[in-house]
């Protein structure tokens, strides 16, 4: 790479603060309206959802002060950690406990936006993109179709695909360094707890194909210096990596889907006219499948092609992987099958909507068209150096190689966000659910506004999740107690305090009865007196006659396992990072002269 | 912080390069606060009235009977519309007929002018006392156990 030196939009690039300054203006230009609204929500379903579980959690730390492990609020409660879709552990969720429930999603929304670019420039100058390249890849990725959509589906968990730079680049960087192995295992971690059924398989399977390219591209290059074994052992150390760091929530998981699988029989097809339509076609129609949803640009590909045109030998790898991409996300229908071999595989076989992979294309065309812009600049520069002699017109040629790369990148900016951040126009038009301070109880509720039942201290037995979680079919919505007696004459329960994990009554019976509790059992309540046990489904202690001060807890034991195998992992990493730290100035230090 | 490579080697220049790249540091920091500020400022929308002797959720008896009933009115049609749209599907006609339940509730808000949480609350007052829907009989205060459609 010739006068690597005298490309002015690298050396700004490169500065951090400016860059990240960018970053911010840049994304929250775009979720003026999210931000601007940090009490509202939008009217889809899967905002009440998503706040529901956000406020339940918030409750679980803020007033009870209690790690959230159960939600009694849904379908008469159900596992925290277990629910694929809840991000309670998640890193975003501090913003929650930092700013409230909902100005708390919005900011943390702005980071992911911000992690996301950053993360699409650190990849594109791995690929050896840089300068106005990397920075236009790094928008035109985070800024595509499918995150502003996600604002109009009320889909928040989708912002991990954000992550999926920093992914690839520490699997590629994994190739070298175990290092990087572990950066992306923890890179993984966070795309786990972040939550949703959806990120971490597509992640994953790309991730997969990636290693599958580099270890195919690595026989063909006569330059290679990595082992032909060392992709795919990268990504199977980082996904052990993985396992061992996200144990607390990996437990609890595969236990739910063993028990509650989440069942999806029906096949997803989509035309490859329709994907492009989704990809390329500006539209009004806002629905997650609609034209438009996924727009990537046109400048995008247009970009892309100039990289092709210049030879630039950058584009192979991520061309090959839109080709498996494009038959990934078309489903059924088309030549590779890629989306049928993945629903054959065994924890993937209810995986659904293959057309969310065209957030991928979206990353794949970015980098290409980052690739485009960055070598027209190396052309125009390299030009200037052959003009070295003829100073004016190897200035004039510098100043338009400052001026063409970066009126590209803004003119992709335009192109991409321009329309979709008007999918974002007047998307939060809800007001958030008024609070009510009253005893904790079931009511019948409403999965539709799930998020006003936690607000008023009530449960929803209306509810929905993915997984077909178990509800009691006895639970009610009217009792005017919720710990009560199955033999209502053998004497008389008081509640002396309740909270989501550990419920305090005093009982009074004069023969041995059981207590219920209006709520669902799981093997992870414990009482201090009598035996706890499911009443058609509903928690039950069976006691002995007499008084009781009862005491009813609430704690996963694989909750409690996996937290083990967590923090033993996390002192493990701890422990090797510090000693390869310091082994490395012992090395600097003996080669430094005397 | 800042690209280095070709800076001229001389100690001078460094720290004024080094100042310059801690200085960059300035503007994202002063972009988030002044973000985090702005979204801070907007205030949550409160709680709903706390019951007085007269009134519960800011309204008197007179005014929640007549909202619940209002709700209660199209609760057999809503069934049967649901027992249509999924005859052989049980949860979800009852997750149908709280869709319409939703829509019912949104509008009960605008014509009363409340907020749509107070009519969720009027909404389970009335299942928890058994307050009567046309027909005279209470609301069903129980669902079918979760499960979630496969197709």
């Amino acid at each position: 790479m010739a006068a690597r030196q005298h490309s002015v939009t690298a050396w700004l690039a490169q500065i951090a603060g400016l860059r990240f300054g960018m970053w911010i203006l840049v994304s929250a230009w775009f979720l003026a309206e999210i931000l601007s609204h940090p009490h509202s929500i939008g009217i889809g379903h899967d905002w009440a959802y998503f706040t529901h579980h956000a406020t339940v959690s918030h409750l679980s730390w803020t007033v009870y002060h209690q790690v959230p492990t159960w939600n009694p609020y849904f379908c008469g409660g159900l596992p925290v950690p277990g629910n694929l879709q809840n991000n309670t552990w998640a890193p975003s969720f501090l913003f929650v406990l930092l700013f409230g429930v909902l100005p708390g999603m919005k900011i943390a929304f702005l980071a992911f936006f911000v992690a996301g670019m950053e993360g699409t420039y650190r990849y594109a100058r791995h690929l050896g993109i840089r300068g106005a390249g990397a920075v236009a890849a790094a928008l035109a990725f985070s800024l595509c179709g499918r995150f502003a959509q996600l604002f109009q589906d009320g889909q928040p968990v989708f912002l991990t695909f954000l992550l999926t730079p920093w992914a690839l680049l520490c699997l590629e960087r994994g190739f070298r360094s175990w290092a990087w192995v572990a950066a992306g295992a923890l890179v993984m971690t966070v795309v786990f707890l972040e939550g949703g059924a959806v990120p971490l398989p597509f992640i994953s399977i790309l991730m997969f194909l990636w290693a599958v390219i580099h270890t195919i591209a690595g026989r063909f290059d006569p330059r290679g210096d990595v082992a032909w074994y060392r992709p795919l052992l990268a990504l199977a150390s980082m996904a052990a990596l993985t396992a061992l760091l996200s144990a607390f929530r990996l437990l609890p998981v595969i236990d739910t889907l063993a028990h509650n699988p989440r069942e999806w029989s029906s096949t997803d097809t989509y035309s490859l006219l329709y994907i492009l339509e989704m990809l390329f076609l500006r539209s009004e129609e806002l629905w997650h499948q609609g034209v438009g949803s996924a727009y990537a640009g046109v400048v995008t590909v247009a970009l892309g092609l100039v990289a092709v045109a210049l030879r630039d030998r950058r584009v192979i790898i991520p061309a090959v992987c839109l080709v498996l991409l494009f038959d990934w996300v078309t489903g059924t229908s088309q030549f590779l099958n890629i989306f049928p071999l993945i629903k054959s595989l065994p924890v993937l076989g209810n995986i659904r909507n293959p057309y969310r992979a065209t957030v991928f294309i979206a990353l794949m065309l970015s980098l290409c068209a980052g690739c485009g812009i960055a070598s027209l600049e190396h052309r125009l520069l390299d030009l200037a150096r052959r003009l070295g002699g003829r100073r004016l017109a190897a200035g004039a040629l510098r100043a338009v190689a400052f001026a063409v790369p970066s009126t590209l990148a803004l003119l992709l900016l335009v192109d991409v966000a321009g329309h979709t951040r008007t999918c974002l126009d007047g998307v939060l038009n809800l007001r958030s659910a008024l609070t009510l301070e009253q005893p904790f109880r079931q009511s019948v509720g409403n999965r539709w506004f799930a998020h006003v039942w936690p607000a008023a201290g009530l449960g929803s037995l209306s509810c929905f999740e993915e997984q077909a979680f178990f509800q009691s079919p006895r639970l009610r919505g009217d009792l005017g107690q919720e710990e009560y007696l199955a033999d209502h004459r053998a004497g008389s329960v008081e509640r002396v305090s309740w909270s989501p994990h550990r419920i305090e009554l005093d009982v009074a019976i004069e023969r041995p009865t059981t207590l219920v509790v209006n709520q669902n059992h799981h093997r992870g309540w414990h009482a201090s007196a009598g035996r706890v046990a499911s009443l058609d489904g509903l928690l039950a202690v069976h006691l002995p006659a007499g008084h009781h001060h009862l005491v009813l807890a609430f704690v996963d034991p694989l909750v409690v396992i996996g937290g083990i195998v967590s923090v033993l992992a996390i002192l493990g990493l701890a422990a090797i990072g510090i000693v390869r730290i310091r082994a490395r100035r012992a090395a600097a230090a003996r080669s430094r002269p005397a | 912080v800042l690209p280095s490579a070709h800076l001229p080697d001389v100690e001078g220049w460094r720290r004024i390069h080094r100042l310059l790249g801690a200085a960059t540091f300035v503007l994202p920091l002063a972009l988030s606060v002044l973000i985090v500020r702005e979204v801070m400022l907007d205030p949550p929308p409160g709680a709903i009235d706390p019951p007085t002797e007269t009134t519960r959720f800011g309204l008197n008896l007179k005014q929640r009977r007549v909202i619940f009933e209002k709700f209660a009115r199209p609760e057999r049609r809503w069934r049967r519309e649901a027992r249509m749209e999924f005859p052989d599907h049980e949860w979800s006609r009852s997750d149908h007929y709280f869709k319409l339940v939703r829509e019912r509730a949104s509008r009960l808000a605008r014509v009363h002018k409340v907020h749509y949480s107070v009519i969720y609350m009027i909404y389970d007052e009335g299942i928890r006392r058994r307050w009567p829907d046309r027909r005279g009989a209470p609301l069903p205060a129980s669902v079918p156990p979760l499960d979630p459609r496969k197709e």
